[in-house]
């Protein structure tokens, strides 16, 4: 607990709970982030569940550029809001929900991906960045993955909601 | 009629007093308004950087199969929206940032109406990678803009209460 005060009495951490605009501009990269990650993940587990068969799972595999970015934004704006709180949260079990549901859902997305990757029997052949072919299969286990993705995202949201409301019950629809 | 008669009118409709009543109301409302954020953000980054020309293996038309994905997650948040406006009509309305922010949705409908009427029959016949007319780039980079400046802006909100 010690460290967890000693981080809430960094410089950094004091000016994001004392200035005007630290929490709302931290927040609002934190949304952008959230836009990024979770944007691209629901496309590419709705692709992996048959909608938008048009798009190419090889372009869905460089969009994760994209969603890579929004998780760095997210880690980065969480850290400092999270210092910002640091001896409550530690404590806030929906904060402890919401990270356990971003961690699932990364270790999700890179199981997908290496199932997408894996050598099957119905595959579309696709360019790969080497330029040899890059096969993709979209397996029933894909699927599964996909759809459990799709829910382990909305949990980390609907958690990540609920954390202001277990730090001080008083500040209901206070925004944070 | 003015601006304060249809706060009032707001604040006490039946959706602003639901709101009020059952504070979980509110709380369930920005669960949906920000999986709605994903959903429209997610189909919009994908449309619009295929439109600018960064994702060259998809094609337009492929693309333009995510708008429905868009409606959905733009009817949640407008109809959260609503409701929370209800909830407080006062508190948002005159609201700088809650002001900015709807007149960036306002700027950011009108950019899809109008690539829907003037660009979208031909675009959704171009082959993956093809050079899209500047009019087209340059609107799906003001919507990138203006959704996520949308997103900012709604942040914002509370730096001005």
């Amino acid at each position: 607990m010690e460290f967890f005060s000693w981080l809430q009495d960094l410089p950094i951490s004091e000016w994001v709970q004392t200035s005007d605009y630290g929490f709302p501009l931290l927040l609002a990269a934190h949304s952008i982030g959230l836009a990024g990650v979770v944007g691209i993940l629901i496309i590419l587990n709705l692709r992996v569940l048959g909608y938008a068969e048009g798009i190419p799972i090889a372009a869905l595999s460089r969009l994760m550029s994209v969603a890579w970015l929004g998780f760095i934004i997210n880690a980065l704006s969480g850290l400092l809001l999270f210092m910002a709180n640091a001896t409550r949260l530690v404590t806030n079990w929906a904060f402890i929900v919401k990270m356990s549901a971003v961690l699932l859902g990364g270790i999700l997305t890179w199981f997908l991906w290496r199932t997408l990757k894996r050598r099957g029997e119905k595959r579309v052949a696709e360019p790969s960045r080497s330029g040899g072919p890059m096969t993709y299969t979209i397996t029933r286990s894909a699927q599964i993955v996909a759809r459990i993705s799709l829910g382990v995202w909305f949990a980390a949201i609907l958690f990540g909601r609920i954390i202001a409301y277990v730090m001080d019950h008083a500040m209901l629809h206070g925004g944070a | 009629m003015d601006v304060a008669h249809w706060f009032a009118l707001a604040h006490d409709s039946w959706l602003g007093q639901v709101a009020r009543d059952n504070p979980y109301v509110y709380t369930i409302g920005l669960v949906i308004h920000f999986t709605g954020l994903a959903l429209l953000m997610g189909a919009m980054m994908l449309i619009d950087l295929t439109l600018i020309g960064f994702a060259r293996t998809i094609p337009p038309g492929a693309a333009l199969r995510l708008l429905p994905l868009a409606i959905i997650g733009f009817t949640m948040n407008l109809l959260t929206g609503i409701m929370f406006f209800c909830f407080d009509p006062d508190r948002f309305g005159l609201n700088p940032a809650f002001q900015v922010k709807m007149v960036l949705v306002l700027l950011a409908g009108a950019n899809a109406l109008w690539f829907t009427f003037a660009e979208h029959r031909e675009v959704v016949l171009a082959p993956a990678g093809a050079r899209l007319p500047l009019k087209v780039r340059v609107s799906a980079s003001l919507s990138l803009l203006l959704w996520f400046g949308v997103i900012v802006a709604g942040r914002m909100i509370v730096a001005f209460q």
